[in-house]
């Protein structure tokens, strides 16, 4: 394999410098099935037991339960695969010497591939060989397995495609994206959300039954006591409409695992380029894929041969077509491999997601103010029987202890409410998609930008619009919702929210970008910077939260003036508004001014010196590969890596006989 | 159908792994058990899989053509048709001796022979025309198909009167 030259190296950035988009979206599934569970089933609970005190905990024990059990069923489901579909180890055992010659061969190539590749060196592969299943004649691999078991499944397709290697590329292709995906080590977290689905859904789909099964037995209940329909249409819309918004919860979950295996398939293309030094050939293969096949033909005939397809197959057809893709368009696919920068810019679905996620869990989970008015009345009935007591000087230091300590465990439970629905979404997502972006940006500024102004703001917009549509579509109706059966913010009102929200973000977006920047641009080191990335996410987050609290707190009491408009003023919320916002931003401010000053103190926003020759690098026009003084690399890590060393292609003497192999 | 006589089953095997041999050695070692997977079912053998949009994998893929999967689909028919033609011009001989006679084309021997020029033009025009047809039916790749044809085409010429 011929390496490229340094000119071509130099053109791009390294994408695995950063964490990959699709951990990104995998923080984001967990969090959205953690978030939905704890709705769904808090909401469960509400039907017949009205204590918060009952319906949270519980809650929290059955969504916990959920990850053990997925974690549980992914640890056990290779085993489950391999077994099921009768696939045996590789290379299998066949009567046939020249066949066996060949399986022989193809399994040394592929070891020494491996060996030859340093990211896979720390894992034990085990191959597995398919020719049972109904699409094993097609040329493909499948990565699989959890934690320490990983395998890789050859098909027999891919036996076919090894002779033909190295004229064709779709051996080589297929290889080493599927090592790809173990190298990327989103194996797991595939098989995890897999299995976080399965055991979601039946919780999902069993409320939403639920749900309606009630809704038709309290309409049944009153036709039966012949009494009026009338009080219970309100009711019976609310809870349709909260079957709805169930159903559109559900779909956003699909939505955001389907994103997952979608979005790692350029990260395995990625690994797979950055291993063969060029593009070339897995573009040729995406190409091949793209001509028009007679199979291709033949599917569509297929579909039309059988005449209708069925109303819900349609459905379903397009939500996986329109929606939730499980794999990129090939033309998606060849556009990323021959630029690589394309994993550094924003993605406006994640975005979008997050605000969303963001907005109907943290609303959902604003239960817990619930429990804050159970604890009021349980101090009031401590107080009752303090008075009441005979001996009031223990009992009143008891009860001050209790109040304290039950406080104490209220505020730690709401603020890990807040971070874990609120800002970690935001945070974990677009906060680090800012940070790769702005490095991006500032290590290659003769590209086109990735932040821009207009992306800054349209990102942020997006980013309010998803928070807003999130508390919107949450099922239930809790402190953020603002739209109720009874009153509801003018749509106005709404929009001015989202703007309130968006302008929040794009403060923050901004600051992030400025600091990553220094951070990024100043690390001269052969390591990626995982220290200062941890460092600057997390006071990210901690820059969010007082705006991003004092945000919530305006939508909550916007929403409860429109539920009461007595409770007071519109000017006077304004006012109040105003005056805590002022707070939170010089609290922002604050912890700004720290953050720089922790940063500076550790000198990570000065010019670096060389590791080399200790010359101060200036690299305010980009980021430099080389010291200009001792011209030895000084940013390894930003950039992509030599191509692997890889065997060379096979060739196997195949003696032609004079009489064919007998029937 | 050829392919439901031992004899027929013979005389495919012996032609098509002349031709995979002359113009895809390297796709021998896959000669057995694509053979066998055509003979146990030669309607099976020729269905298409369609790609899946299966969420672990590499994405839709088309299967890999090899000469050995094209050639049992397009000899079969062009054999039965050559078969004719020679019993034809082996009227007093018999069936049994024409087998012999096709077999004898894909061995080295030189075969007697029993066409004119003018023969010769309207079988190879034949035997392109079922190629063609045939690779359209069964979408193959023509290029391919193409290649099994002309190697029978070839064979024959040594059969000029």
């Amino acid at each position: 394999m011929q390496k490229p030259s340094t000119s071509d190296r130099d053109a791009h950035l390294n994408p695995f410098a950063f964490p990959s988009e699709t951990d990104i979206r995998f923080l984001l599934l967990v969090l959205a099935i953690a978030g939905s569970t704890m709705i769904l089933v808090q909401a469960l609970i509400g039907i017949f037991i009205e204590s918060t005190l009952i319906a949270f905990p519980s809650a929290l024990i059955v969504t916990v339960s959920l990850f053990v059990i997925a974690w549980h069923q992914a640890r056990q489901s290779a085993a489950k695969t391999i077994e099921v579909n009768k696939w045996q180890p590789f290379p299998p055992q066949k009567a046939d010497l020249l066949q066996s010659a060949l399986f022989q061969q193809m399994d040394r190539y592929i070891q020494q591939t491996v060996a030859n590749v340093s990211e896979l060196a720390s894992e034990k592969i085990q191959f597995i060989w398919d020719e049972t299943s109904r699409s094993s004649t097609l040329p493909t691999g499948m990565a699989f397995g959890f934690g320490k078991q990983q395998y890789v499944c050859l098909r027999q397709g891919l036996h076919e495609a090894f002779i033909q290697f190295p004229e064709s590329p779709t051996f080589q292709s297929v290889l080493m994206h599927e090592l790809g995906h173990i190298a990327n080590r989103d194996v797991s977290k595939t098989v995890f959300a897999t299995s976080l689905g399965q055991c979601f859904f039946p919780i999902a789909i069993s409320s939403v039954v639920v749900f309606t099964v009630y809704t038709l037995w309290a309409v049944c209940d009153r036709l039966v006591k012949g009494i009026t329909l009338d009080p219970t249409q309100p009711g019976i819309r609310e809870i349709i409409n909260t079957n709805i918004k169930i159903i559109i919860l559900l779909l956003i979950v699909e939505i955001a695992r389907a994103s997952i295996l979608r979005v790692r398939e350029y990260y395995a293309d990625a690994r797979a380029r950055n291993w063969l030094g060029t593009s070339t050939t897995l573009t040729q293969f995406f190409l091949e894929q793209l001509e028009p096949s007679p199979q291709k033909n033949s599917t569509l005939k297929n579909k039309h041969q059988r005449g209708r397809l069925y109303v819900w197959e349609f459905l379903e057809q397009q939500f996986r077509l329109k929606l939730a893709p499980f794999h990129p368009t090939h033309h998606q696919r060849i556009s990323r491999l021959e630029n690589p920068r394309h994993l550094f810019s924003l993605s406006y679905e994640v975005a979008l997601l997050a605000g969303f996620l963001s907005g109907v869990s943290l609303n959902a989970n604003m239960i817990i103010f619930s429990i804050f008015t159970e604890l009021s009345n349980f101090n009031s009935q401590l107080n009752q029987s303090v008075q009441a007591a005979n001996e009031p000087t223990l009992l009143v230091i008891l009860t001050i202890l209790l109040f304290f300590a039950l406080t104490l465990v209220f505020s730690a439970i709401f603020l890990a409410v807040f971070v874990v629905f609120g800002l970690i979404p935001i945070v974990g997502t677009v906060g680090l998609q800012i940070q790769q972006a702005a490095f991006a940006d500032c290590a290659q500024p003769t590209q086109p930008r990735l932040l821009t102004l207009q992306r800054l703001m349209a990102v942020s917009l997006v980013l309010g619009t998803g928070f807003i549509l999130g508390c919107l579509l949450s099922p239930f109706i809790h402190a953020l919702s603002m739209r109720t059966s009874e009153a509801a913010i003018p749509w106005f009102g709404i929009f001015g929210l989202a703007i309130g929200w968006a302008g929040v973000f794009f403060i923050w977006i901004v600051s992030i970008a400025r600091l990553a920047k220094s951070l990024y641009l100043n690390h001269a080191e052969s390591s990626i910077p995982r220290q200062k990335r941890r460092w600057l996410t997390r006071l990210s987050g901690f820059l969010l939260f007082p705006i991003f609290l004092w945000m919530c707190m305006v939508q909550i009491l916007f929403g409860a003036q429109a539920v009461k408009p007595d409770l007071f003023s519109v000017s006077a919320l304004v006012i109040g508004c105003m005056i805590s916002g002022a707070f939170a931003f010089v609290l922002y401010g604050i912890i700004w001014v720290v953050g720089w000053n922790i940063g500076s103190a550790r000198g990570w926003f000065r010019n670096p010196q060389c590791p080399h020759c200790n010359s101060v690098i200036n690299n305010q026009s980009g980021l430099l590969q080389n010291c200009h003084e001792c011209d030895r690399s000084i940013t390894s890590w930003a950039w992509l890596p030599l191509p692997v060393s890889l065997p060379p292609p096979p060739s196997l003497f195949v003696p032609v006989l004079d009489t064919p192999p007998p029937l | 159908m050829l392919t439901d006589t031992q004899d027929g089953k013979t005389l495919i095997n012996e032609a098509a792994y002349r031709i995979v041999g002359e113009n895809a050695p390297q796709e021998l070692p896959l000669y057995v058990t694509t053979r066998d997977q055509y003979f146990a079912d030669p309607e099976r053998f020729v269905q298409v899989v369609e790609a899946e949009d299966e969420p672990s994998g590499i994405g839709a893929t088309i299967a890999v053509t090899t000469l050995t999967k094209v050639v049992f689909p397009i000899l079969t028919p062009i054999l039965s048709y050559v078969l004719d033609k020679v019993a034809e011009a082996l009227q007093e001989e018999g069936s049994e001796r024409a087998s012999e006679w096709v077999r004898s084309l894909f061995k080295d021997t030189k075969p007697k022979p029993v066409f004119t020029q003018a023969q010769l033009e309207v079988i190879a025009s034949t035997i392109q025309d079922i190629a063609r047809t045939e690779a359209d039916r069964l979408e193959l790749k023509p290029l391919q198909a193409r290649t099994v044809s002309d190697s029978v085409i070839a064979r024959l010429a040594l059969a000029k009167i």
